[in-house]
């Protein structure tokens, strides 16, 4: 009996450990994208200890079922970090993972050497920032991704139109905009007349754009900056990039030469494919359109307390194009245009014991632009060619005390070098050689900033720079009749002699008011001085352009700028909103006499009338940077206008009244949707639509010989329609295969979805018997509009990543 | 290519309907004072905007004179068809300055600044070729055929020279009138009589030899910086589109102009030649060298410009031109007999204009 209840007791605790041991639970994961959101498909999926797993489905879902118990998990997906947790399984578990990107197992000497890095280059208080991630999903015109189209997206930055040598920043001008690539100048920042900006594509890390609180760094232009940084290539193992596409190409490298010591990135970008041009069009005969440039980027690390790094930049244009005007005076059948940039950047920072830094930087800037004429009668070419050369020594020391108090001190010395032109006849008897002296100048600086979290609510910076700016010799002072315009003297400056001198102090001032958890309000005033200007009388300028420093005639321009923002978080952070209101009065502003020609002039003084300048508005941004659905609106209302002042009635403009400078957009919206439908397909879609450019019309016609002249007393009284496009690019990325090395994908690219016609340009022609009558009617002149674009533009991009 | 639009290509240039922002009573002033007996005029005009139509009006009964700044003589230029002239046989010479004055009936004196006539240089050669695709021509959409006109020659080393070309072409005029829906009787074109059955038009013969006069369609300028003192050689001064298949003479005019006519001619060129293209200057007000006497804020546009001037003509056989002419030939009808109300008429006298003249241009070659 005891045996047989001995054996029913131990049939029933097996029975109920074996119901114990059998008994299963589903255990679930959901896997997610940390920057995204989105769930992530073929992530894999391996527990232990039953050596069993899977992978996510294309939801970043993975169930399996399990016996209760305590089970080690990895997840792991190309690209990311791995995923590890111990689970004790004794229920029903569904397991949320969110997988951030990895980054590249760095050695201990490149992390710091990194930290340094982001420390000392992380943007200032009141910059508008763009990444490379940012840039490459906006649409862009032919499949290009573009750094100065990207920022005209952002609130308070515009151009001249889809044909713009520049950017015009919160109603500026487009040279009162200080671009730098790592740290030097950039004087011709477009290829190709304004279509593409100059920077390679792929080396690119930031676009910073200062045009309120601007650091006291900064100097040298009255509106704005936009530092433009290159990547460091702070890499293990070689990486390749690219792209082809239907424009250009494009290449880079970034690889290790000597471990932990040398780095090396080099990309490069050419286009080269106008030999297809007659293809489209008969008129394109004559249309030459060749461009190219390149990047290269060594970090040398000699300790672990200092790194050496070079930036070379070169970029090279070719064009000719019959929708410029010709240059007047020289005897040519064409204009060819042929300019180049070639900049380098030496930086040595060294980093002390108590964390602060010293950096100093040797600083080049070339640009070379040449017009060439060939000549009607012969095969000859007359070359015009002129170049600036910037040279720059800055060293800069910043320390942060705690974390309440950070202050940098620096000094900058300049050198301008600018040779207005020469122009070299070749063998044509009928043109003189001419070559009008350099101009030389200088500028040195003293800065410094100190920021203070003074209490918890409240941040204060406060920054002051001191420019000293000299125009030496040789140098001809010449004074003019006004009224016939004879040369009634000149003064002769030798050569290192003292012109003129300006000198110009400059407080930088904001602070932030924490008023809450998500909400701060910014105040900001910088006052600024510029003393290189780009002399041109024409809606955007032609890279052959003159520039100019101030000079005893040509004073230096200066503004004043005052900010107030409101900055409030939505959505638990993610979403960003922006109220931004902004005064800049300025003084000096470039205006031109009628007629002016600055084409080796050597007293272009006598064109040139400083008037003033006054530029207002309200910016309203919303941003959302990551969801499935992200990124930006901003609408804009602004002003902004010029005066000059003019004593001689025929050399007034608006006879000296305020008018809209060309870069007055009283409304502006931009709105940039991307959406990440899954790790294959992004989506982006950008519109923007603005008020049209202010231009002239005439106020009266009279007949002149046989010509129907415009009489205008006006200027830009009357707008262009109204600018809108659409545009839109899907990204595939083509391969869900893992673990490749090679990943790519293709970029489709519609610009101008809907055919808008934007007007570039309105102007008056002479009437030609009965064309066009029914447009004109009975106007004594014709007029016609030109656009830039009247179709969508098509692109196909691929690119690719090798590593 | 994607971006072929981009660059240059036709459809992106649309002719749109003409807007202005007309003011009333904006004055300009014409003057011209030439080497060449006949050419000199002065013009007066002022806008106005009559029934909601902006017009420019001829201002008469002007007191205008025109005086020698260094001997003092003074000449009163004659009211004559909406301009004021000096005796035929006036002209000025190289060397002289002149002042133009021009008192209005209401009151308003306007003076010029004093303007020195330079002496002309001579051009030694000219040479005309053919272009099937001479220049784009918006309104059309397509190239342009015709003969660009060059010259040469010999920038005077010691002076400053400023040119401004102008140049009028000659063509043989086979019919002088021709009158749509209309009738050529006692000299103008008189409207059909009602219910008549008449066609819709009719070419009438011209009654002498007659040419055909057109001018420059562009602003051709060249200040001599870069050729000061040498021989310039092929510069192109004139684009004659081929209008007609007929033979022409071209006659340029070459002038030295003043630094400041040169910078208002610099203006001009702005206004009407550059506006086009993505590098287009800003309008500029039209103003030189005339002001109103009382009020120096008062607007004057226009100029007194006195100026010497070259001539060279040449003669350019177009018959063997295949490309299609830009004027559209009609077939040419004449009134039949008894088809017209009687007197009929079958030709037309060949009426001086500025547009035609029955005086043989020099160097014409009968073909």
């Amino acid at each position: 009996m005891l045996r047989q209840s001995s054996c029913i007791v131990f049939f029933l605790m097996v029975s109920l450990w074996s119901y114990v041991e059998a008994q299963d639970f589903t255990l679930s994961f959901e896997v997610l994208a940390e920057e995204s959101g989105l769930p992530m498909e073929n992530a894999q999926i391996a527990i232990t200890p039953c050596a069993c797993g899977g992978i996510s489905s294309d939801a970043g879902r993975f169930s399996i079922l399990l016996a209760s118990g305590t089970y080690q998990v990895t997840i792991t997906y190309i690209g990311y970090k791995e995923y590890t947790q111990t689970i004790d399984l004794t229920s029903d578990r569904i397991i949320k993972v969110v997988m951030s990107e990895a980054e590249e197992q760095l050695s201990e000497v490149v992390v710091r050497a990194k930290r340094i890095v982001e420390n000392l280059e992380s943007p200032q208080m009141g910059a508008l920032q763009l990444t490379a991630r940012d840039l490459r999903k906006i649409p862009a015109a032919v499949g290009e991704f573009d750094v100065l189209r990207g920022m005209t997206l952002l609130a308070g930055v515009n151009n001249a139109g889809e044909i713009s040598n520049g950017l015009s920043v919160r109603g500026g001008s487009l040279d009162q905009n200080l671009i730098l690539l790592d740290y030097a100048p950039i004087f011709n920042p477009t290829h190709l007349f304004g279509l593409f900006s100059v920077f390679t594509p792929d080396v690119l890390a930031t676009v910073d754009l200062y045009r309120a609180n601007i650091p006291a760094r900064y100097g040298g232009r009255s509106t704005s900056v936009l530092d433009v940084k290159v990547k460091n290539p702070f890499v293990e193992k070689t990486r390749i990039s690219g792209g082809v596409g239907l424009v250009s190409s494009r290449l880079a490298i970034e690889t290790p030469v000597i471990k932990d010591k040398l780095l090396l990135l080099a990309g490069g970008r050419a286009g080269f494919t106008d030999f297809l041009l007659p293809l489209v069009s008969d008129r394109l005969d004559n249309t030459k359109a060749r461009f190219y440039d390149a990047t290269i980027k060594l970090v040398y690390l000699p300790t672990k307390d200092d790194q050496i790094s070079f930036t070379g930049f070169f970029s090279k244009d070719f064009y000719q194009l019959d929708l410029v005007t010709k240059i007047k005076n020289i005897n040519a059948e064409t204009n060819q245009y042929d300019f180049q940039t070639l900049n380098g950047t030496l930086n040595w920072t060294h980093t002390f014991a108590n964390q602060a830094n010293l950096r100093t930087l040797l600083i080049s800037s070339d640009y070379t632009p040449k017009t060439v004429f060939p000549e009607s009668a012969n095969s000859n070419t007359i070359t015009f060619e002129s170049k600036i050369g910037y040279l720059g020594f800055v060293s800069e020391y910043s320390n942060a005390i705690d974390n309440s108090l950070d202050y940098y001190l620096g000094t900058q010395a300049s050198r301008y070098q600018i040779n207005p032109g020469t122009l070299d006849p070749g063998t044509a008897s009928s043109v003189n050689q001419v070559d009008l002296a350099t101009e030389t100048s200088y500028e040195f600086a003293g800065f410094g900033n100190l920021n203070w979290k003074a209490s918890e609510n409240l941040i204060l910076s406060g920054g002051l720079r001191f420019n000293h700016f000299v125009f030496v010799g040789p140098y001809v002072q010449a004074t003019f009749n006004d009224t016939s315009g004879i040369l009634l003297g000149t003064k002769v400056f030798g050569k290192g002699d003292g012109v003129k001198t300006y000198n110009g102090l400059e407080p930088r001032l904001g602070a932030t008011i924490q008023l809450g958890e998500a909400t701060s309000l910014k105040a900001s005033y910088a006052r600024l001085n510029q003393y290189l200007q780009n002399i041109y009388n024409t809606t955007t300028p032609l890279p052959t352009s003159r520039w100019k420093t101030a000079d005893p005639h040509i004073l230096p321009q200066k503004s004043n700028t005052y900010g107030l923002g409101l900055y409030q978080n939505l959505s638990d952070n993610s979403i960003e909103t922006v109220l931004e209101g902004y005064y800049r009065k300025s003084d000096h502003n470039l205006t031109y006499k009628p007629g002016a020609d600055f084409f080796l002039q050597e007293f272009l003084e006598r064109d040139v009338v400083q008037g003033q300048g006054e530029a207002y508005g309200v910016e309203l941004s919303f941003k959302k940077a990551k969801g499935k659905f992200n990124g930006w609106f901003n609408y804009t209302w602004s002003r902004s206008f010029l005066r000059s002042r003019n004593e001689k009635l025929g050399d007034r403009v608006n006879n000296n009244k305020w008018y809209p400078s060309d870069f007055d957009r009283p409304h502006v919206f931009n709105g940039t949707i991307n959406f990440e439908g899954d790790k294959y397909n992004t989506w982006s879609f950008n519109f923007t639509g603005q008020s049209g450019r202010p231009y002239t019309v005439a106020n009266s016609v009279f007949k002149l010989e046989e010509f129907d002249v415009p009489i205008y007393i006006d200027r830009n009284n009357v707008r262009l329609r109204p600018y809108h496009r659409l545009d839109f690019s899907w990204r595939l990325a083509y391969s869900k295969k893992e673990n490749r090395r090679w990943m790519g994908d293709w970029t489709f690219t519609i610009y101008n979805v809907y055919s808008r016609r934007n007007p570039f340009n309105l102007y008056y022609s002479q009437r030609n018997g009965a064309e066009n009558s029914d447009v004109f009617l009975g106007s004594p002149l014709g007029t016609y509009e030109l656009s830039i674009l009247n179709s969508p533009l098509f692109a196909v991009t691929y690119n690719f990543v090798f590593q | 290519m994607a971006y072929s639009c981009l660059l240059a290509t036709l459809s992106c240039i649309d002719p749109v309907e003409p807007e202005f922002e007309i003011r009333e009573g904006l004055v300009f002033i014409e003057g011209i004072a030439s080497t060449t007996p006949g050419a000199t005029f002065v013009s007066v005009r002022i806008s106005a905007i009559e029934f909601t139509v902006s017009v420019v009006n001829f201002i008469a009964g002007a007191r205008v004179t025109m005086s020698n700044t260094v001997t003092g003589d003074e000449i009163v230029l004659m009211e004559l068809r909406d301009a004021y002239v000096p005796p035929p046989d006036f002209a000025v010479a190289p060397g002289e300055t002149w002042e133009l004055d021009i008192l209005l009936a209401d009151g308003t004196h306007y003076r010029s600044l004093p303007e020195t006539v330079l002496k002309a240089v001579e051009m030694d050669a000219i040479k005309a070729t053919y272009d099937p695709r001479l220049f784009f021509r918006d309104d059309s959409g397509d190239f342009v055929p015709g003969h660009a006109v060059y010259i040469d020659y010999k920038d005077p080393a010691e002076d400053k020279n400023y040119y401004y070309w102008n140049f009028r072409t000659f063509e043989n005029l086979d019919f002088c009138e021709k009158c749509r829906f209309s009738l050529y009787r006692d000299g103008e074109c008189i409207a059909n009589p009602p219910n008549s059955n008449l066609r819709p038009y009719y070419d009438y013969k011209c009654e002498s030899e007659c040419w055909r006069i057109r001018f420059p369609e562009t602003i051709t300028i060249l200040d001599d910086a870069f050729t000061n003192g040498n021989e310039v050689l092929q510069f192109r001064v004139a684009d004659l589109p081929l209008y007609t298949r007929e033979d022409l003479v071209v006659q340029i005019q070459q002038f030295s102009l003043s630094p400041t006519a040169f910078a208002y001619y610099q203006v001009l060129q702005d206004i009407l030649d550059d506006t086009k293209g993505f590098n287009a200057p800003p309008p500029a007000a039209l103003i030189g060298n005339m002001r109103n006497v009382e009020n120096p804020e008062d607007f004057v546009f226009g100029r007194f410009t006195a100026a010497a001037a070259s001539v060279a003509t040449l003669f350019i056989d177009r018959s063997a031109i295949a490309e299609t002419p830009l004027e559209i030939s009609e077939p040419v009808i004449t009134e039949g007999f008894g088809e017209t109300p009687a007197p009929q008429t079958t030709s037309a006298p060949c009426s001086e204009t500025r547009f035609r003249t029955a005086i043989r241009p020099e160097d014409w070659i009968d073909q």
